[in-house]
């Protein structure tokens, strides 16, 4: 069994590195999740579903499920806990003393260096979220849709999860309707 | 400090898709009350970026922090945190239970397809402010494309660790962009 520790500590560390959104997070997670054998790529594809539709923080909701899912509520707590708390003591310290953190131009060039790597992560979410959820052409097409949805009409993504529930609702009664009309 | 416990659960409750969607939630009620100027807000959403951790943590550890010291850090960072983690957990039960139904089946068939979208979208976003900038006219940053293609071939290299890669780009950055 996957001891407290264990998990407070990988989720400190993935807290501590969490860049540009939780999304950005998603090969890091994986990375520490995935390869440790603590949850497998369709687990972890379907925890960053619920984590999109429910509310809250991708991140935070990912260590709430990984956190279940590993040591009921108590690994729940510590998943939260840990990916918390470098936001705590980081932003406690910028505000005693530093104000002016953002616009420190040594700040501001290694956040651009971070950003590029940010795009990478983000790629590579892309690939390793996609080779679980890209399973024929209407999947491929409609990813390309609610890309085009949120990018060129700025449809807010609460209503391309809520079209998704829906589409998922119509597709089911469909599929149990050819399945009745075979029999 | 019971009304920013409040405040922040409330805003927990209607934060759906992610920290991003908090930040104008929070504003609202933050600035309204006078607990911060809109100039000070801003200011911190930039720290709030530039610093490790979920960028709707880190505003809500900060607007705490900033009014009621260490206990109203932690106070608004629990109130945030609060109702997520029981609906979540609670759905990770359900979800346990349910997987295999054809309903849910079907609905993550094309959530999951959905967010590969919404993950494009994240990813062209990041690209037009970091490489390309098509405003006022198509350029490109050869330095930061040099640089990004640098940084792929670390990850590459060093798929076990990314988290040194996060680091090798901030150092990166402070020596070239």
């Amino acid at each position: 069994m996957v001891s407290i520790i264990q998990i407070f500590l990988v989720f400190l560390k993935i807290g501590a590195f969490t860049f540009g959104g939780g999304l950005a997070m998603i090969p890091i997670i994986k990375r520490e999740l995935v390869s440790r054998g603590w949850i497998s790529e369709e687990e972890l594809a379907d925890y960053i579903a619920v984590s999109q539709t429910a509310p809250g923080m991708i991140a935070v909701n990912i260590a709430t499920l990984v956190g279940m899912h590993l040591r009921k509520w108590k690994g729940a707590f510590f998943a939260v806990l840990g990916i918390v708390l470098p936001s705590l003591v980081v932003i406690m310290l910028i505000a005693t003393g530093l104000k002016e953190f953002a616009e420190i131009p040594i700040v501001v060039s290694a956040l651009k260096g971070i950003t590029l790597v940010v795009v990478i992560l983000l790629a590579f979410a892309i690939f390793d979220i996609g080779k679980n959820a890209i399973k024929d052409i209407i999947t491929l097409l409609y990813a390309l849709l609610c890309f085009s949805l949120v990018f060129f009409l700025d449809v807010p993504t609460t209503l391309v999860i809520l079209l998704s529930f829906v589409l998922g609702t119509l597709r089911a009664f469909i599929l149990a309707k050819k399945a009745r009309k075979k029999l | 400090m019971i009304e920013l416990i409040l405040l922040f659960i409330y805003v927990g409750l209607f934060t759906i898709g992610g920290g991003m969607v908090a930040i104008p939630l929070i504003q609202q009620e933050v600035v309204a009350r006078g607990w911060l100027t809109l100039n000070e807000f801003i200011s911190m959403v930039a720290i709030a970026q530039s610093t490790p951790g979920p960028i709707g943590i880190n505003v809500a550890t900060y607007v705490g922090f900033e009014h009621f010291g260490i206990l109203g850090a932690i106070a608004a960072t629990f109130g945030f945190v609060l109702p997520s983690f029981l609906i979540v957990s609670s759905l990770a039960n359900l979800l346990r239970k349910h997987r295999s139904s054809s309903l849910v089946i079907n609905w993550f068939y094309f959530i999951k397809a959905g967010i590969i979208g919404l993950i494009g979208y994240a990813f062209v976003k990041v690209v037009l402010i970091t490489v390309i900038s098509v405003d006022p006219v198509f350029s490109i940053d050869w330095i930061a494309l040099l640089l990004l293609l640098v940084l792929t071939v670390i990850f590459k290299l060093l798929k076990k660790l990314p988290w040194l890669v996060i680091v090798i780009g901030a150092i990166l950055g402070m020596l070239f962009l």
